[in-house]
């Protein structure tokens, strides 16, 4: 301490003795010359430098300050210049800079100022003038249009309002006029001229045209209806007297033999002004290398650095206080010359657009008041004299129009009225004289024409139906449907069964038909029968289950069709078989998936029904995949259950599985095709990130594992994790050594938690391929068994 | 220029967080019982301690997460953040003798409590803190990754640690 209070002491010192040798030098060398001629004149304190900054200010002292003998011993020179040296240094840069930038500031902040006042105010009074002098001008130029254009305005409005007042008014009274005469003259005929209608239509014979017309037309109904009901009527007649015939012999023939197999942006003074600052003041400092008082580098440098700093600060000052009064003193001349120059301006302009607007504007409100006075001047008189000449005028021609009109309607309808009365009363008597004769000739007719029918045409088809082969009500895949028919031969004599055919149409491949047609074989007896089964069967294929298929079976004799009838069946199987829950599964563990069967038929499904449940997916391992259920009754539904593994580390992997059932005959009797999502639903969920594959090389193994709380409850107990190392047979590779312990514990993890492990293990050689199985368990419990391939 | 500064401020950052870490939070600060063990611990800034139920006692410091003084087989408090602001408190007394080291691994087995805290301060005094305690707990460093887990098994106790409010 004592150490760096002395040092302060010492320079405390210097400084004074600094002080006392240049500030004297300072204060009487301030503006003076090298020869001591009094100080330059500062600008603006006359001397003719006026308003003209010195561009090149002198900030020497003048003249030079020489060294006075220090009357005192100095027996402790120092290296170099002491603080207080350097300070006063400075300070004497900092006054020197000071002035020089003050004179220099004051002379370009007035220059600047009143050129920058008269500038403004040039603009200012410029604008305002000319602006003054177009609004008078536009102010005038818009009353003389005014008055013009009212005077023009009323005048045409007047001749225009009133011309068009009269136009319309006549068009309007003639129309009215009109109307008038047009409605009167139809009321005033409308009687007369229906009463003179009717009396001529009385006149007429109209009364037996009618019957004469009516005559004709009942003759030809009663052919018609004899022909359309009493023809038929014979026809049948004749058919169901031979149908009840009794039937002198019949017999039949199994048709179904060999079947084919069949497979499915100016810049600102200020702005300008820092620039060129900053611009003069690096130029000056350069000036200052020969000026500067002090031959010592630092105190050289403190000097320049002060006056820099000196300078700035009185050139800103000076500047701005300057310039603000300048701008004003230059200010007011300027507006005067703005305000002389617009007196010279053509505002013409705004004179005429005062005028065409005050015109305008007048013009269009003086013709719109005058136009609608005298448009209602000339409307109202027009109108009334149009409609009364046109009134007078048309009357007549009206009324003799209606007159004609309304009579030549009476008449009409009258004659109608008068000719229906004849028809109608002739018609119906005339059918009822006739109908009865027409009536028995047709039916005579028809039974003639169907008794020569049957002796050309001896073979019917009466009926038709089809035969399960399985007669449980249930058209199913696989199964072969048979279709039989029974003909009848209404000849006297025997005929051959060989030109009767039967053929069988089928939509789409849902029904395949074994046989595309068949020919009798078997003669059929004279008014006999003849019942054939098992013609042109057809299989159902597997394409056609859950669907609708039609069939339609039709018989020919000698090429000519019989009789035909069609078939729609809905194919389904014989059972059903779907999970009674949705599957779900546990990674590792197993799970239960519960699947019901269902008979449809109306017979019992033989037993024992056996379910095979099928995935060639490897996310799924199938511990039971067979079950068996006892005869399922029609209708009864059984349930049984397949217990799987799930191996997937998913949350809900789509897993293909398959469900087919067969009976004690192996038939297979339903099938479910599965391939939905199935939920992984352990608790946590397992992942491998790395260090499987390294299993394959013997040594130390990282294995990182990350595990997750999937659940959704709410108390979670410790975790405890059991590992292994199994070849490629699933059996434990016992040689694997597990580092550290195993099982290995984990704090519990909350619900949505997850966290990252590591299981060391060190594995022998020889194992090139395997399975690292991981256990865990919470509380005890295994929660997911987590397999990963190497 | 920006990156030297950037590194910088990540040093001081990491300096900071981490001297934060090893460091109990306040409102977990205080005594702690529970009832049905007569378990008590008392926790201070910078370390904790156990009463058991037998009057027996120790103190443990508590550290940031710092794995070589576990490795050591050093007792503690070892704090680690995990996500959403929390802190791991692993709360560890190894047996000495179970200790072993192989494979650039290190376990050994001896009592562990193990609890949750809210990394920053919020709200009043915490009234309740449940731990899961067990006397044959684990630890498994990995010295490679300097990454440790540890665990309880699933017989485990569960303490629930109710504050003792100072007497006025």
């Amino acid at each position: 301490m004592a150490r760096i209070a002395n040092r302060w002491m010492t320079g405390i010192v210097l400084g004074v003795q600094l002080a006392q040798l240049v500030l004297p030098v300072l204060s009487s060398t301030a503006f003076a010359d090298e020869d001591g001629r009094p100080g330059r004149e500062r600008p603006g304190q006359g001397g003719g430098g006026g308003n003209r900054p010195d561009p090149r200010p002198d900030p020497r002292p003048d003249p030079r300050p020489e060294p006075r003998p220090d009357p005192r011993p100095s027996p402790e020179v120092p290296a170099g210049p002491s603080p207080g040296e350097i300070a006063a240094a400075r300070s004497a840069g900092e006054s020197a800079g000071e002035r020089d930038g003050e004179r220099e500031g004051r002379a370009r902040g007035w220059v600047d100022g009143v050129e920058e006042g008269r500038r403004d105010g040039y603009r200012q009074g410029y604008d305002y003038c000319l602006g003054q002098r177009k609004r008078e001008s536009y102010d005038r130029g818009y009353g003389d249009g005014a008055r013009d254009g009212s005077r023009d305005g009323q005048a045409r409005g007047q001749i225009e309002g009133y011309s068009q007042g009269q136009n319309v008014g006549y068009r309007d009274g003639q129309a009215d006029g009109d109307r008038r005469a047009k409605s009167q003259a139809s009321a005033d005929a409308e009687g007369p001229a229906r009463e003179h209608g009717r009396r001529d239509a009385d006149a007429t014979d109209s009364y037996e045209r009618g019957e004469a017309a009516g005559a004709i037309a009942g003759d030809a109904r009663a052919r018609q209806t004899a022909t359309d009901t009493d023809y038929p009527r014979g026809r049948e007649s004749y058919r169901t007297q031979r149908l009840n015939e009794p039937v002198s012999r019949e017999v039949s023939e199994n048709l179904s033999g060999a079947s084919r197999s069949v497979a499915p942006a100016a810049a600102s003074t200020l702005l300008d002004h820092s620039e060129l600052l900053e611009h003069r003041t690096s130029e000056r400092f350069e000036l200052l290398g020969e000026n500067n008082p002090y031959s010592d580098p630092q105190l050289r440098s403190a000097y320049s650095s002060g006056y820099s700093s000196g300078y700035r600060s009185g050139y800103d000052s000076a500047y701005r206080q300057e310039r603000r009064r300048g701008e004003a003193a230059g200010e007011p001349e300027g507006r005067q010359r703005g305000c002389r120059d617009a007196q010279f301006v053509d505002v013409s302009s705004d004179f005429r657009r005062g005028r065409d607007e005050g015109y305008n504007r007048a013009y269009r409100e003086a013709y719109d008041n005058a136009y609608r006075v005298a448009y209602d001047l000339g409307y109202a008189p027009a109108f009334r004299s149009a409609s009364d000449a046109m009134y007078r005028d048309r009357y007549a021609g009206y009324y003799q129009d209606a007159y004609a009109r309304f009579r030549a309607e009476a008449y009409q309808a009258r004659v109608n009225q008068l000719y229906r009365a004849g028809y109608a009363a002739a018609e119906k008597a005339t059918f009822d004289r006739t109908y009865p004769g027409y009536a028995a000739a047709e039916f005579n007719r028809g039974v003639a024409d169907e008794t020569a029918e049957f002796a050309a045409n001896p073979m019917r088809f009466m009926e038709a139906g089809f035969r399960e082969q399985f007669q449980d009500s249930v058209i199913e895949p696989g199964e072969t449907i048979g279709f039989w028919f029974r003909v009848r031969n209404f000849a006297d004599r025997e005929l051959s069964a060989s030109e009767l055919r039967f053929e069988v149409e089928t939509s789409g491949k849902g029904l395949l038909p074994l046989r595309q047609k068949d020919i009798g074989t078997v003669g059929v007896p004279g008014r006999g029968a003849i019942l054939m089964n098992g013609a042109v069967p057809v299989i159902v294929s597997e394409s056609a289950l859950n669907q609708s298929v039609s069939a339609t079976v039709k018989v020919f004799y000698r090429g000519k069709l019989l009789g035909s009838k069609s078939y729609s069946f809905n194919v389904r199987n014989r059972a059903s078989v779907d999970f009674s829950e949705r599957p779900v599964i546990r990674e590792g563990l197993e799970s239960t998936l519960k699947v019901k069967v269902t008979n449809n038929s109306s017979q019992a499904i033989t037993g024992p029904v056996r379910l095979e449940l099928r995935s060639d997916s490897r996310q799924i391992e199938l511990r039971q995949a067979s079950a068996e259920v006892a005869t399922l009754a029609p209708g009864e539904t059984r349930e049984t259950t397949f217990r799987v593994v799930g191996r997937s580390d998913q949350d809900s992997p789509q897993i293909p599985l398959a469900i087919s059932v067969v009976d004690g005959a192996r038939k297979r009797v339903a099938v479910k095709d599965f391939s939905g999502s199935v939920p992984v639903v352990n608790d946590y969920r397992v992942r491998l990130l790395e260090g499987g594959d390294s299993l394959k090389n013997s040594g130390v193994t990282r294995l990182n594992y990350q595990i997750r709380n999937v659940s959704s409850r709410l108390v979670f107990g410790a975790l405890e994790l059991y590992a292994r190392v199994l070849d490629s047979n699933g059996k434990v590779v016992p040689e694997a050594r597990w580092i550290g312990f195993n099982p290995q514990f984990l704090l519990p993890l909350e619900k949505g938690e997850q966290a990252r492990f590591v299981i060391p293990v060190v594995m022998p050689q020889g194992v090139s391929a395997g399975t690292v199985e991981l256990e865990v368990r919470e509380n005890g419990v295994p929660v997911v068994i987590h397999q990963a391939r190497f | 220029m920006r990156l030297k500064m950037l590194k910088v401020m990540m040093v001081l950052v990491l300096g900071f967080g981490l001297g934060a870490c090893g460091k109990i939070p306040k409102n977990y600060r205080g005594t702690f019982v529970d009832q049905s063990t007569g378990f008590q611990v008392q926790l201070k800034s910078s370390e904790g301690l156990w009463i058991r139920s037998d009057g027996s006692q120790q103190v443990f410091p508590a550290r940031a997460a710092a794995v070589k003084d576990m490795i050591q087989g050093q007792p503690g408090i070892y704090l680690r953040s995990v996500d959403d602001g929390q802190l791991e408190v692993f709360w560890v007394r190894p047996t000495v003798e179970t200790r072993r080291e192989e494979y650039g691994f290190v376990s050994f087995e001896g009592e562990v409590v193990y609890t949750r805290m809210a990394a920053k301060s919020s709200g009043g005094a915490v009234p309740v803190l449940l731990a899961r305690y067990c006397d044959r707990g684990q630890i498994l460093i990995d010295t490679v990754s300097q990454s440790f887990n540890g665990g309880c098994p699933g017989d485990s106790r569960i303490l629930e640690l109710v504050r003792v409010q100072p007497k006025k």
